[in-house]
């Protein structure tokens, strides 16, 4: 696993928060956290970065307090980096939700869509906020999925290509070069007809969305082919690769609701493919390919 | 005191619908979704149809009773939905207790005209979270590089 290396042994001293407007496709947060705390996030997180007043309607969907209450991890920590494989304790409760980590804990405050975040210097606890925050602030209009989009000039949309982490969809995403918006995590809006998918700035992306024009559920092959699926095949495998609002059996409902919607408006196929450069034309024309 | 289990091969025993499963009709199938576990469960046309009449009045004889068209006169008809039933019953689907509150009225759908008999529970899906290890790597905390990838060229 990689890694950002952090220092442990700078003293704490209260320091003023600066605020950022972060963008994780549709979504908009805004994170305030002392300086040098942002410094370091945006190594990972810069391509999040969107101009300050640039959100529409001028608000968040989600404010995010960075506090840092200690500069040294604690002392069964042995690294920064571990923080990130420590278990993480969640408890919803009314209105909100706790998250406590052994060195980090949050408050999630639903109505008023903020949470606050008290951490050493290291900084992955946000990323266990995010995981959790992320699949239900967007669970209302559609749902998180692991995928590959890939844009089709000829049908003014995009491609989903989903499956299991190794089996290809970031070779395909360099496969497919320009056409490529995202190879590992996209939001699908199903408000729209047809559904709508939005690169989410994870692994390699760039923002953009467009109209979904078909799925693909990814598998290795000698040789490219294609293979249409039904419905209740296209759910069973692509239920596998949704970002489930796990703690929150609402949301996870509203979930499996736009699911059902995506596969039911959405054709889909198996695509084989090997690595290979002719692979478009499977990919574009599936149904001529099959 | 009655056993679950004995309940279940008692052919009086009536028979719900668990209150933390959600369904969705999906072409043949009916679709349902533990929204404890995030277990996925696939049933085949007539499994699914009699989802629908698991109202905690009816029993495995009932249940027979309304899929005599397809079953015909089959034997066994109440055992095999039986069989189902306590399938369903090890997965925490459904459940023989009393409900805590009414259960819901759902209308009940036509019998599909291409259910075979038995019915089947055909598939079966346990999720694990995308972001756990073997998950997506997007979503795994610490990535150092998640979002400063290479541009697609």
């Amino acid at each position: 696993m990689r890694g950002v290396p952090i220092s442990v042994a700078t003293p704490v001293r209260p320091a003023p928060l600066l605020g950022l407007d972060l963008a994780f496709g549709p979504l908009h947060l805004e994170v305030s956290a002392p300086e040098s705390w942002l410094a370091l996030f945006l190594e990972r997180y810069e391509k999040c970065r969107i101009e300050p007043g640039s959100l529409d309607g001028g608000s968040p969907d989600f404010r995010i307090e960075i506090e840092i209450n200690s500069a040294d991890l604690p002392s069964h920590i042995p690294s920064a980096l571990a923080v990130v494989r420590e278990r993480v304790q969640f408890r919803n409760h009314v209105d909100g939700a706790t998250l406590c980590g052994t060195s980090f804990d949050a408050e999630i405050d639903w109505p008023t869509r903020r949470a606050s975040v008290r951490s050493p210097t290291a900084l992955y606890a946000i990323d266990h906020l995010l995981e959790i925050i992320l699949p239900i602030l967007w669970s209302p209009h559609g749902l998180l999925l692991h995928a590959a989009a890939l844009v089709d000039a000829d049908r003014q949309g995009a491609w989903l290509a989903s499956g299991p982490s190794g089996i290809g969809k970031s070779t395909l995403a360099r496969l497919c070069g320009s056409r490529a918006i995202a190879d590992e995590l996209v939001a699908v809006d199903l408000r729209t007809d047809p559904p709508t998918v939005h690169s989410m700035p994870y692994s390699a992306s760039r923002p953009q969305c467009a109209e979904v024009v078909g799925i693909h559920l990814l598998d290795q092959a000698p040789r490219h082919a294609t293979r249409r699926l039904d419905q209740a095949e296209t759910l069973r495998r692509l239920s596998r690769e949704v970002l489930w609002p796990e703690q929150d059996a609402r949301a996870t409902e509203a979930v499996v609701d736009h699911l059902t919607q995506l596969v039911r408006r959405t054709p889909a196929w198996q695509l084989s493919f090997a690595p290979q450069a002719d692979v478009w034309r499977f990919v574009s024309q599936p149904e001529s390919a099959s | 005191m009655t056993t679950s289990q004995e309940a279940s091969q008692d052919p009086c025993t009536t028979w719900r619908r668990a209150e933390h499963i959600a369904w969705r009709p999906m072409g043949e199938e009916t679709v349902l979704v533990d929204l404890r576990t995030k277990a996925f469960y696939g049933l085949d046309s007539l499994a699914g149809h009699l989802w629908h009449l698991l109202d905690g009045r009816s029993s495995s004889v009932d249940l027979a009773a309304r899929v005599e068209k397809v079953a015909g006169d089959q034997k066994g008809r109440a055992e095999a939905i039986e069989d189902l039933l306590n399938k369903l019953e090890e997965r925490e689907i459904v459940v023989t207790s009393a409900p805590t509150g009414p259960v819901p009225v759902v209308p009940v759908p036509e019998l599909p005209v291409e259910a075979c008999f038995p019915p089947k529970l055909v598939w079966e899906e346990a999720l694990k979270a995308v972001a756990q290890p073997g998950g997506s790597c997007g979503f795994m905390p610490g990535q150092g590089d998640q979002c400063v990838g290479f541009p697609f060229q």
